[in-house]
């Protein structure tokens, strides 16, 4: 109890202080609501807007989430495939970097053309932002062996399918979990970007769609309070993968055995 | 040396004219003439960027000759017959002590239980009941270096190999290896070439040091070593001194030519 105490509560504490002067400021230099609300305006309209706020946030989580799962497979199994040969790895990997560099937001547009707004748009736009740091990632994992194991168990008459399952992939694990922690941001984001380019209104919108929607019609303090359960639902894949990585490493990895400072 | 040589049926490596050139200009080994017998327990020693990592490479067919040859009479021509333990004891990190020992059994579709049974003798061989469930990280230098040899061992190899395998470890640890790697091979009579940088280890372990020269490495001499007990207070003796002296006499001469 004292240490989860010790943990959070220096930062709560800075919360506190910076909540404090954001509402001193906006009573005193009487700024109006639509420019900045006070935090309590915020707090009060994420009250009144829930259901709304609910439904956009389970929206984008099962876009961000469908995102996040359709480049984790395509990162991966892409990796594997770019692992197998150099050949394969020096023709299609500048591809990979090339569609990393592309703005997103520019290709949105055509997602309309091809299949329409909505999620199917939404979901492209998170998978293409959440691909590249798997992909890059698992695969630097995937050839970074250790060449005297790999000589150890070739001179056992171990082939390549052997090799990779004992070593290559089991050697890919950390890499792989760190792309992932950077995808699991970018995936909500991508999806958020994706709503507010792309998005439709209505029971399916997210909350990318509610930024601009409220945005445009001055409701400030609404634009607030989905700028923050936005930002929750980041730190939630974030906190996800980080959960599933000490789960699948937590005994062997030194990342996962530092001492608590 | 003459192929009647060779045919001499307690031989088990016979290395003939192996020259290995990395580049046009780049020779690593030259004219390297070895016989090991069945059970000995040869050293090369060299200085660093001799060759003689490249010559156990070679012997181990991890690493093809530019000429000449390496023939192994006597040594089946199969998966397990030959054991190679490197420099560190690469062991993988996501896998138990116990596990890791069991790899290289895995390759060869051994059935769970023997794989167990044969990985705990193992263990047990070099000192590490107990440490099963352990993994590396949780393992000193020393340990982790018994587990590679036990990873090794648990194939019954005829033929074992080993690249500089305690250059690493301190001082007490390495001269309580050293006791261990005696004890398990001359019990099992196992055939053993010991590549190292250290005069006294090579003399400590060996029936036999084979000394080779600075790039391009030849083979300046081979001495053999006069004593068959071996224990620590061996190093204190002035033959074991003596022995050293020569070899490093040796060592000098292959630096200087």
């Amino acid at each position: 109890m004292r240490r989860i105490l010790e943990l959070i509560g220096p930062p709560l504490l800075v919360l506190v202080i910076v909540l404090g002067l954001w509402s001193l400021a906006v009573r005193l230099l009487g700024i109006p609501a639509f420019v900045l609300p006070s935090p309590e305006q915020v707090f009060e309209t994420a009250i009144v807007e829930s259901e709304r706020l609910m439904s956009g946030f389970r929206n984008t989580l099962v876009a961000s989430t469908v995102g996040l799962l359709a480049a984790t497979v395509v990162g991966v199994l892409g990796a594997i495939i770019l692992s197998t040969s150099r050949v394969l790895e020096r023709a299609l990997y500048p591809w990979a970097v090339v569609l990393q560099t592309v703005p997103v937001v520019a290709l949105a547009p055509l997602f309309v053309l091809w299949v329409g707004p909505g999620f199917v748009s939404v979901v492209l736009v998170a998978f293409i932002i959440a691909l590249f740091p798997i992909l890059a990632n698992t695969l630097m994992g995937l050839v970074s062996t250790d060449p005297a194991l790999i000589d150890l168990l070739r001179m056992q008459g171990a082939g390549r399918a052997a090799i990779f399952r004992k070593i290559r992939l089991p050697n890919s694990l950390p890499y792989f979990f760190t792309g992932m922690r950077i995808s699991a941001g970018l995936a909500v984001i991508g999806t958020i970007v994706g709503e507010m380019v792309v998005g439709r209104g209505g029971e399916k919108a997210g909350l990318g769609y509610y930024v601009v929607f409220s945005a445009t019609q001055l409701k400030t303090d609404f634009v607030f309070a989905t700028i923050i359960v936005s930002t929750g639902l980041g730190i939630a894949f974030f906190l996800a993968m980080v959960g599933l990585s000490s789960l699948v490493m937590g005994r062997w990895h030194e990342s996962e055995l530092r001492p608590n400072t | 040396m003459t192929d009647s040589d060779i045919r001499s049926d307690r031989i088990r490596v016979a290395i003939r004219d192996l020259e290995k050139r990395f580049s046009k200009d780049v020779v690593a080994l030259r004219g390297i003439n070895l016989d090991v017998q069945e059970g000995e327990f040869v050293s090369l020693v060299g200085p660093s960027g001799c060759g003689k990592s490249t010559l156990l490479k070679l012997v181990a067919e991890l690493d093809y000759p530019t000429s000449g040859n390496v023939v192994r009479p006597g040594i089946a021509d199969l998966p397990g017959s030959i054991g190679f333990v490197f420099q560190d004891a690469h062991l993988l990190p996501w896998r138990t002590v116990h596990r890791n020992v069991e790899l290289l059994l895995e390759i060869q579709n051994l059935s769970a239980n023997e794989r167990h049974r044969r990985a705990k003798e193992a263990l047990a061989h070099v000192g590490l009941e107990g440490f099963e469930d352990a993994y590396p990280r949780q393992l000193s230098g020393g340990m982790k270096m018994r587990v590679s040899l036990a990873r090794t061992l648990v194939l019954n190899p005829q033929l074992f190999l080993l690249d500089e395998p305690f250059g690493a470890l301190d001082e007490i640890t390495r001269e309580k290896l050293n006791d261990d790697l005696v004890e398990l091979t001359r019990s099992s009579g196992l055939t053993t070439l010991f590549v190292t940088h250290s005069v006294s280890e090579a003399v400590y372990l060996s029936n036999r040091v084979v000394v080779i020269s600075d790039r391009p490495g030849t083979i300046v001499d081979e001495i053999s070593v006069p004593f068959n007990e071996r224990h620590r207070s061996l190093r204190n003796t002035q033959e074991f001194v003596n022995t050293c002296a020569v070899v490093t006499e040796m060592l000098y001469r292959g630096m200087e030519k």
